[in-house]
């Protein structure tokens, strides 16, 4: 008996040591709010997150890790939904997951209608999206680098240490990147 | 001593279950940067660099008559860091003159509120040109969304 209180306890501190918080409460869990979520350890120090997979409300859900605080993620859905999600972490060097959920997102209003600002449709959204995702962890603000030339911005990922990693961008990529830092408002 | 053998065993048998499964989660990481791009749009995510506080201000037509149309505006706002800091808002709507559909609201969230919700009875003429939001942690700068709803 005092054995299983024992690997119980065991157990239950292992588990303990990370939690998912909901940065929204429950009457915030609403469609079309983009509801942040917060990986962290129990002395509420933020944990990064290496991946996230949503396991359920696919069709009506996205998920995305904030590229700018990589402890926490995003959830937002379109449609109400009972939404999962499965959560990657690094823990002593190995991958480890936590299955969040289920969540209840319910319809932010009974006439369900709600004025959305209209979708981004400029032109530079590949260069922008690539910028956010593959830049910003870096450079905080387009505006550090604009009007940066194809060129330069190859030859600093040859050159920056810190860059190199950037190698894998094609030359599209890079070119769509550079007309978006040459078109910033 | 017989126990105390017991216990190491059912120890090693434990962690030796949960290691088998400690590397097949590694596959699945490597998809992160593609849904990471493929999202972002979906998010229209704006934040320029880590942000104190995620905030965002929802617009619901509510009711109508001949001369008025009621919207019900909603805040959602929290910190970034999970912390319980108060949080000070102010918000307001503006036609697509650039002239204020309702009254500033101003206000702040404690204690964890993450939602308020205002009401707001404009003109049914006049059509809905830009939301300007701001928030703050107390004596914190402020955090401002200046949200365009004309094409
Ligand atoms: C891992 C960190 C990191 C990432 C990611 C990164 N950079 Fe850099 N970058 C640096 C550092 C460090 C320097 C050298 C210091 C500086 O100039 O800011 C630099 C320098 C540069 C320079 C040359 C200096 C200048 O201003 O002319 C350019 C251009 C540049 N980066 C563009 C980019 C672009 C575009 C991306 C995304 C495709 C990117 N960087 C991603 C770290 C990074």
């Amino acid at each position: 008996m005092r054995l299983l209180a024992v690997l119980l306890f065991l157990i239950s501190t292992e588990l303990q040591a990370q939690q998912i918080l909901p940065l929204f409460q429950n009457d915030s869990l609403r469609t079309f709010v983009t509801m942040p979520f917060r990986l962290r350890k129990s002395t509420s120090e933020g944990i990064p997150i290496v991946s996230i997979k949503l396991v359920s409300a696919l069709s009506e859900c996205k998920a995305m890790i904030d590229p700018n605080i990589t402890s926490n993620f995003l959830i937002r859905c379109e449609s109400p939904a009972s939404v999962s999600v499965d959560v990657y972490f690094e823990f002593n060097g190995v991958i480890q997951k936590i299955r969040y959920g289920p969540l209840t997102v319910a319809q932010i209003s009974d006439t369900g209608v709600v004025v959305q600002p209209p979708a981004v449709t400029d032109k530079y959204k590949t260069g922008r999206e690539l910028f956010a995702a593959k830049c910003m962890e870096c450079h905080q603000s387009p505006y550090e680098k604009e009007n940066k030339s194809f060129t330069q911005i190859k030859q600093s990922i040859q050159s920056v240490g810190e860059m190199n990693k950037l190698n894998v961008l094609t030359d599209a990529q890079i070119q769509a990147i550079r007309d978006y830092l040459n078109h910033l408002d | 001593m017989k126990k105390f053998v017991k216990v190491l065993f059912l120890i090693f048998a434990v962690t030796g279950v949960v290691a088998q499964f400690q590397n097949c989660a590694k596959k699945e990481a490597a998809f992160t940067d593609e849904i990471v791009e493929e999202t972002f749009s979906f998010f229209s995510y704006r934040y320029e660099k880590a942000t104190p506080i995620y905030y965002e201000l929802q617009i619901i037509p509510v009711s109508s008559d001949a001369t008025y149309q009621t919207y019900k505006l909603i805040l959602f706002a929290a910190n970034s860091d999970g912390g319980a800091a108060d949080i000070q808002y102010e918000f307001e709507i503006f036609d697509s003159a650039g002239k204020s559909m309702c009254a500033l609201k101003t206000g702040s969230l404690s204690g964890g509120v993450s939602r308020v919700e205002e009401s707001c009875i404009a003109l049914k003429a006049s059509v809905l040109g830009r939301a300007l939001v701001k928030v703050r942690n107390p004596g914190g700068a402020w955090e401002v969304l200046n949200e365009s709803y004309i094409n």
